[in-house]
C-alpha cells in the first residue's frame, strides 16, 4: 500500500488491452477504479457524473485528442496524469507541465507520475 | 207556288244567253212542272237572267222536281248531256252521282248554302264513266213565300287542275325516290339560308345521321365554318351560277372534341330556278376519298422512284467513295427532312465493334469528332448486324436505348436526337458495309414512306460502293502491275551504271562508316573491318584482320556471343543482338548487331551504344531511386500512425512482463498465464505490423508476379484503416471472378497506399474511402483517345474518396512529377507519377476522375494475366511445412552463428540433414567433395569470399548446384535483377521460418 491508497479513478483509453492492464496496476497500488471511458464524450459525462480524486489519460483516444477532458479536469481542480505513445511532444502546449507518462510504461513509472500530479495540488 | 202562267207576259228575261238562251226560250216549258215562262216567279226570272248572262258555269235548280237550267258554259260540263239535260230534274240528269248529290242538294232546299272547294264526281257524261273535280257553291233561292224554292249552284270544274297537280306530285316523289337510292350523295337546300329540304340515304351514311330537314347548313355543319362551304353556297344563291368542285379537302367533326374526320369530294352545287327565280339550290357529289389517297400514293410512288432512279444513277457512276458514299447521306437527309445524317463504315474488329464516321451531313464534323465512335450497343446492334431497319418516333423511349457502358444513352453535349431512322447498308456479298443514321431533335418526324425510300437508297449506296471498292482494287492492281513493269525496263536499263556506281557508293560507305562494318567467317575470325572500328574500339583495321572475336570480346559475353554467331551462320539473321566488345583501352563497349549470312560468311553491321546503355542504367538507377524514395515517404506518412498504435502494444506487452514480475514476487502465480498471454498477443499484433512495414518498405527491384488483386486488396486493410484513422469510413467493393494480373504487387500494394494517404488529405474533415476492383475492356474507341494504351482486358483498381476533388488544371498535371497541391514539406508530388510509371511499366494505364468538391477516383488498369496464380509462400505454418523423407543435404553456411543454428535447427526439424559452415572458404571445401549437396543455403555478406563467389566457384564442380541467398535490407540494393542465374532463388531477411522451408522444398524438388 502506498499514499495512493484508497484513491478514486478515472482511466481514460480506447485500447481494452491497455486499459485493462492500467485498472491492473492502479489496483496494485490501493487505487480505486472508479470509472473507465474510451471515448472523450464518454469520458466527460463520467467526470459530471462520478465523484473522483485523479485520472489516467490517453492522448489519443479513438482518434480523438483528450484535451477537452483535461480541461474540464483542470477546471475542477482534479489531477491527472497523461499516457501518451506520442512521447511529451504529443500533449498540447498549455499542458506540458502536467506529468506524461510514455508508453509503454512499467508500473513504478505510473505511480511516480501520479504522485507528482497529487503532490502539485 | 206554281201560279198560272201569264201568256202575255213578256220573255224579255230570257233574250240573249247565248245557245242556252235560244235552247230556253225554245223548250217547250209547259209540258214540265215549271210550267210556260211567262208564268215563272219573278225570282226564277230574275235568276235565268243573270245565270245566261254569265260566263262562268252555272245552273238552277228550281221546284220541287228540281229542274235543271243551265248557260252555255255549264253545258259544256254537262258534255253529251247536253241538251237533253235541259229542263229536267237536276238528280236524274246526275243519275249516276245521285247518291252524292242527295245530301247536299238537300242541305240546300233546307235552306243551308253549300259550299265546297273540290268534290271529286265521277260523271257519265262522255259516254264513259270519268273522275271529275269540281268546287262550287248551292246558294239557296227563296220565293216571295220565303220558303225555298230552287238553289242557284256556280261552279268551276277544276279536274284538268287537279289532274295536272297529282302528276306532278307523282312526278316528286318519282324524282325524290330516284334521289334517294342514287349512290352518291344529293341534297336539296332551300331559301337564303340553305335549309335542308332533302338529303338522300348516301348523304346520310356519309356526313352522319345529323337531323337535317329544316335546319340550316350553318347550323348543321358548324364545324366548315372557314372551309369556304358557305360562301360557295352563298354565291351559288346569289348569282344563278353552278358550283363545282373537284377532289376538295373537307374536315367534319361530330361535336367538339370528337375526333375529325377528313374527306375528299368532288361535288356540284346546282342553282334550282323557278319562275320566281332562285329558290334553293341542288346539290350531288360523290366521296372521292380513297381515290385521292390512291392516287396520292401513286403520285408518291412515283416521285420516290424518280428519285431512287436519279440518286441510283448518280451514286452508279461515282467511283469515288467518299463522293458516293456523301451523296447518299446528303440524299437520306434532303428525303427525310432529317436534322442531319451519317454513314459509319463497319470497321468489324475482333470485338466486332468499331465504327468509323465516313460521311456527315446537316451538321459539322465537330459536333461528332468529341465523342468516341459509337459502340455495338443494344441501339446499334441491329443496324450494323444488318438485321433490318431501326425506325424510333422516339428513341429515347425506346427499350434499347440507355443500357450500355459507359454513357447509358447519349453522351453528355450530343446532339439531341429523338426521332431515329437507322438503315443498314448491306452488300451482295452479305457484308453489312455500315449504315445510314438519321436523327431530329423532334419525335415523330420519319415515316413508313421514309423508311422506304432510305431502304431504296441504302440498296444503291450498297452496289455502289461494291462497284467503287471493286474499281478501286482494280485500278490498284493495274497500278502495281505498270509499277512492276517500269520498274523492271528501268532496271534493264540502268543495270549496268548502277553497278558501277553502287561499288563505288559501297566503298564510301565501307570507309567512312561511323559504324562498325565487319565480315566474320564461320569460325569467328574476321575477314575484313572497316576504319570505324579504330574510332570505336581503339585497334586498327590489320590488328583485328585475321584474329578471332574471343581475342576482344568482353570475357562475360564470350558464350553469348559464340551462340550468337552459331546462329548467325546458320542463316538466322540477327537484329539488335548486344554484347561487350573490350577496347584496347581494357574498358568494354555496348555494340548492337545487325547480320545478314552468305554462304560461310556473316556479314554484320554493328552500332556503338554503350552511351545509351549508360544512360538507359542511370535512368533506371533514377527511377529506382525515385520509386524508394515516393516508398520511404509513404514510410513516413506510415509511422507517424503507426507510432501510437506501436506504443500501445509495447505498452501491452511492457505492462504485462511488469505485473508478471509483480505477480511473481507476490507468488500469486495463478495471474501469470492471464499477463503471459497478453504479453504475447501484444507481441504477435506489434510483429504483424513491422512485417508489414519492413515489407514495404525493402527496396526491390521492379518483380512482376501473378497477382490476385482482390487478395492483396483486402490484405491492406489493416494497414490502410490505421494509415486513415477512424474520420474515414473505408469500403471495399471487390469484384467476383476478378481476372490475375501481372504485376509487382509491392509496387501495386504501394501505389494502393498512396493513393488512400492522397485521399485521406482530400478529405480532412472525414469521408468515405472506396476501394473497387473490377474486371474491364478497354476498346478501340478509347485506346484510340489515349495513345500508348493497348486494347484488351484489363484489372481495374478504383480508389475513389469523398474530397474536394481536383480542378481540371490539375488533373492535367497530376502525373507530372514533382507536381504537388500539398503544403511545402508535406509530399514530393511523386505519389500520381510513381503510380502513373509504376502502371505503364506494367503495361497498364492510370486515370484520374475529379470533380471539385465531389471528390476523385484514381483508377489503375493493369493488363490481364491468363494463367495460374502462384502459390504463396508465406500461407502454410510451420507444422504443415513439407518435411524431408529421403534425406536431403542442405549446407548452410553463415558467419552470424545464431543465424546459422536457428537454420541449422529449423532443417533439422523438418527432416532435413543439414551441413555447417562459418564462412565461404570452409564451405567451398565441403562443396568440391563428394558428398551429398542438393542445395547451398548461404549468407551473401560473408567475410571475405562473399556468398556470390563461393555459389560461383561451388557451381565450377558443381554447374546444376542450387542455391539460395540469404540476404539483409542493406544489402539487397547491391543484388539488382540480372544478380541470379539459373537455379539460384534469394530469400530476404526477416524471414517466417515456414517460409524457408517452403523455398527449400521447392528448390530441392524443381
Amino acid at each position: 500500500m502506498s499514499e495512493l491508497s484508497g484513491l478514486r479513478l478515472l482511466v481514460v483509453e480506447d485500447e481494452s488491452h491497455v486499459a485493462m492492464l492500467v485498472e491492473d496496476m492502479l489496483a496494485d497500488m490501493g487505487c480505486d477504479v472508479v470509472a473507465s471511458a474510451a471515448r472523450v464524450s464518454e469520458a466527460l459525462k463520467l467526470i459530471e457524473a462520478t465523484d473522483i480524486d485523479a485520472a489516467v489519460l490517453d492522448v489519443n483516444v479513438a482518434g480523438e485528442k483528450v484535451f477537452p477532458v483535461a480541461e474540464k479536469l483542470r477546471d475542477r481542480k482534479i489531477p491527472f496524469v497523461f499516457a501518451t505513445g506520442y512521447g511529451a511532444e504529443g500533449v498540447r502546449e498549455d499542458f506540458r507541465t502536467y506529468p506524461v507518462v510514455p508508453k509503454p510504461f512499467p508500473q513504478s513509472q505510473l505511480q511516480k507520475a501520479l504522485i507528482k500530479a497529487i503532490e502539485r495540488w | 207556288m206554281h201560279g198560272r202562267p201569264d201568256p202575255t207576259a213578256p220573255l224579255d228575261f230570257l233574250s240573249g244567253g247565248g245557245c242556252l238562251g235560244a235552247l230556253i226560250r225554245a223548250h217547250d216549258w209547259a209540258a214540265t212542272p215549271l210550267g210556260p215562262p211567262h208564268t215563272w216567279s219573278q225570282v226564277l226570272k230574275t235568276l235565268v237572267s243573270v245565270m245566261l248572262g254569265s260566263s262562268q258555269p252555272m245552273f238552277i235548280a228550281w221546284g220541287p222536281e228540281r229542274i235543271l237550267l243551265y248557260n252555255d258554259a255549264y253545258s259544256e260540263i254537262l258534255a253529251q248531256k247536253h241538251p237533253a239535260a235541259l229542263g229536267q230534274p237536276f238528280l236524274d240528269v246526275w243519275d249516276e252521282i245521285r247518291d252524292d248529290l242527295i245530301p247536299i242538294v238537300e242541305q240546300a232546299y233546307a235552306g243551308e248554302p253549300v259550299h265546297m272547294d273540290d268534290i271529286t264526281l265521277f260523271m257519265m257524261r262522255r259516254g264513259f264513266r270519268e273522275e271529275t273535280h269540281f268546287a262550287f257553291s248551292y246558294t239557296p233561292i227563296r220565293d216571295e213565300t220565303g220558303a225555298v224554292a230552287g238553289f242557284l249552284c256556280p261552279c268551276i270544274e277544276t279536274t284538268a287542275q287537279v289532274m295536272a297537280e297529282r302528276r306532278q306530285a307523282a312526278e316528286k316523289e318519282r324524282q325524290q325516290r330516284l334521289f334517294e337510292q342514287a349512290p352518291g350523295f344529293i341534297t336539296v337546300l332551300t331559301g337564303p339560308n340553305h335549309v335542308f329540304e332533302f338529303v338522300n340515304q348516301a348523304y346520310v351514311r356519309l356526313f352522319g345521321d345529323r337531323d337535317y330537314v329544316g335546319r340550316t347548313v350553318r347550323d348543321v355543319f358548324p364545324e366548315l365554318e372557314g372551309q369556304g362551304f358557305f360562301e360557295w353556297l352563298d354565291q351559288v344563291y346569289e348569282t344563278g351560277q353552278r358550283f363545282v368542285a373537284n377532289h376538295l379537302p373537307v374536315r367534319l367533326q361530330a361535336s367538339p372534341g370528337a375526333p375529325a374526320k377528313h374527306l375528299v369530294l368532288d361535288f356540284i352545287y346546282e342553282p334550282v330556278i323557278d319562275e320566281a327565280g332562285i329558290i334553293g339550290i341542288f346539290c350531288e357529289g360523290h366521296d372521292v376519298t380513297e381515290t385521292h389517297i390512291a392516287q396520292q400514293a401513286l403520285a408518291r410512288e412515283k416521285e420516290r422512284l424518280e428519285i431512287l432512279n436519279r440518286i441510283g444513277s448518280q451514286l452508279a457512276s461515282e467511283l469515288d467513295l467518299d463522293t458516293l458514299v456523301q451523296a447518299a447521306t446528303d440524299a437520306g437527309v434532303a428525303l427525310t427532312g432529317a436534322q442531319f445524317g451519317a454513314f459509319f463504315y463497319n470497321v468489324v474488329n475482333q470485338q466486332g465493334e468499331s465504327y468509323m464516321l465516313y460521311s456527315l451531313s446537316g451538321v459539322a464534323r465537330e459536333a461528332f469528332s468529341r465523342f468516341p465512335m459509337p459502340s455495338n450497343t443494344a441501339v446499334f446492334h441491329p443496324t450494323f448486324a444488318g438485321e433490318g431497319v431501326v425506325r424510333s418516333d422516339d428513341i429515347l423511349k425506346d427499350p434499347r436505348y440507355g443500357k450500355n457502358d459507359p454513357y447509358y444513352g447519349m453522351p453528355k453535349g450530343h446532339l439531341p436526337v429523338r426521332s431515329y431512322l437507322a438503315v443498314p447498308v448491306i452488300s451482295r456479298s452479305g457484308e453489312v458495309l455500315g449504315g445510314l443514321f438519321f436523327g431530329h431533335e423532334r419525335p415523330s418526324v420519319f415515316t413508313q414512306e421514309h423508311e422506304n425510300l432510305l431502304t431504296g437508297i441504302a440498296g444503291q449506296a450498297a452496289i455502289a460502293i461494291d462497284n467503287a471498292r471493286l474499281f478501286r482494287a482494280s485500278q490498284h492492281e493495274i497500278g502495281e502491275r505498270r509499277r512492276a513493269e517500269e520498274a523492271l525496263r528501268d532496271l534493264n536499263h540502268t543495270l549496268e551504271t548502277r553497278v558501277a556506281e553502287r561499288t563505288a557508293e559501297r566503298d564510301r560507305v565501307w570507309k567512312n562508316s561511323r559504324d562498325l562494318l565487319v565480315v566474320v567467317d564461320a569460325d569467328g575470325i574476321f575477314r575484313a573491318v572497316n576504319p570505324a572500328w579504330t574510332e570505336i574500339l581503339g585497334h586498327a583495321p590489320d590488328e583485328v584482320v585475321g584474329h578471332s572475336f574471343l581475342d576482344f570480346i568482353w570475357p562475360e559475353d564470350a558464350a553469348l556471343t559464340q551462340s550468337g554467331l552459331d546462329d548467325a551462320v546458320s542463316s538466322r539473321d540477327l537484329t539488335n543482338f548486344e554484347n561487350r566488345y573490350t577496347h584496347k583501352d581494357g574498358t568494354p563497349r555496348w555494340i548492337s548487331w545487325h547480320t545478314s549470312a552468305e554462304g560461310d560468311l556473316v556479314y554484320a553491321y554493328g552500332r556503338d551504344v554503350t552511351a545509351a546503355k549508360e544512360q538507359e542504367e542511370a535512368l533506371r538507377q533514377t527511377e529506382e531511386a525515385l520509386r524508394q524514395a515516393q516508398k520511404m515517404e509513404a514510410v513516413g506518412q506510415l509511422t507517424g500512425g503507426i507510432a501510437h498504435d506501436f506504443n500501445n502494444l509495447l505498452t501491452g506487452i511492457v505492462g504485462s512482463l511488469d505485473l508478471m514480475q509483480t505477480r511473481i514476487a507476490q507468488g500469486r502465480t495463478e495471474a501469470v498465464e492471464r499477463y503471459a498471454k497478453a504479453a504475447m498477443s501484444s507481441a504477435q499484433r506489434a510483429a504483424g505490423l513491422t512485417h508489414r512495414l519492413l515489407a514495404f518498405a525493402r527496396r526491390q527491384p521492379l518483380a512482376p508476379r501473378t497477382v490476385d488483386t482482390n487478395k492483396l486488396v483486402v490484405s491492406m486493410e489493416d494497414l490502410l484503416r490505421r494509415t486513415l484513422g477512424e474520420a474515414v469510413q473505408m469500403e471495399f467493393v471487390t469484384a467476383g471472378g476478378l481476372w490475375l494480373t501481372r504485376c509487382d504487387p509491392h509496387q501495386l500494394e504501394s501505389a494502393i497506399l498512396n493513393l488512400a494517404i492522397n485521399a485521406r488529405d482530400a478529405m480532412p474533415d472525414g469521408g468515405r474511402l472506396t476501394i473497387e476492383t473490377c474486371n474491364t475492356h478497354l476498346d478501340h474507341a478509347y485506346t484510340a483517345l489515349h495513345p500508348g494504351v493497348r486494347p484488351g482486358q484489363y484489372v481495374c483498381v478504383a480508389v475513389t474518396d469523398t474530397g474536394t476533388g481536383m480542378p481540371p488544371e490539375v488533373i492535367e498535371r497530376a502525373f507530372d512529377p514533382f507536381f504537388t497541391t500539398k503544403p511545402l514539406g508535406q509530399g514530393t508530388g511523386l505519389g500520381l507519377s510513381m503510380i502513373y510509371g509504376f502502371a505503364q511499366q506494367s503495361e497498364g494505364h492510370a486515370r484520374i476522375y475529379s470533380e471539385v468538391g465531389q471528390g476523385t477516383t484514381v483508377k489503375i488498369y493493369l493488363p490481364r494475366f491468363n494463367g495460374a496464380v502462384e502459390e504463396e509462400a508465406e500461407t502454410a505454418g510451420l507444422a504443415d511445412a513439407p518435411r524431408s523423407e529421403t534425406g536431403e543435404t542442405v549446407l548452410v553456411v553463415e558467419d552470424e552463428p545464431v543465424v546459422r543454428d536457428l537454420i541449422v535447427d529449423v532443417l533439422k526439424d523438418l527432416g532435413y540433414r543439414a551441413l555447417e559452415a562459418v564462412d565461404g572458404p570452409s564451405g567451398l571445401r565441403m562443396l568440391q567433395s563428394s558428398r551429398r549437396i542438393d542445395l547451398l543455403v548461404t549468407d551473401v555478406g560473408l567475410p571475405g569470399m562473399n556468398g556470390r563467389q563461393l555459389a560461383d566457384q561451388a557451381r565450377e564442380h558443381r554447374p546444376d548446384l542450387k542455391v539460395l541467398f540469404i540476404t539483409g535490407y542493406a544489402e539487397n540494393a547491391a543484388v539488382a535483377s540480372g544478380f541470379l542465374e539459373q537455379g539460384m532463388e534469394m530469400i530476404t531477411k526477416p524471414f517466417a521460418v515456414e517460409a524457408l522451408a517452403i523455398r527449400i522444398r521447392e528448390m530441392i524438388e524443381r
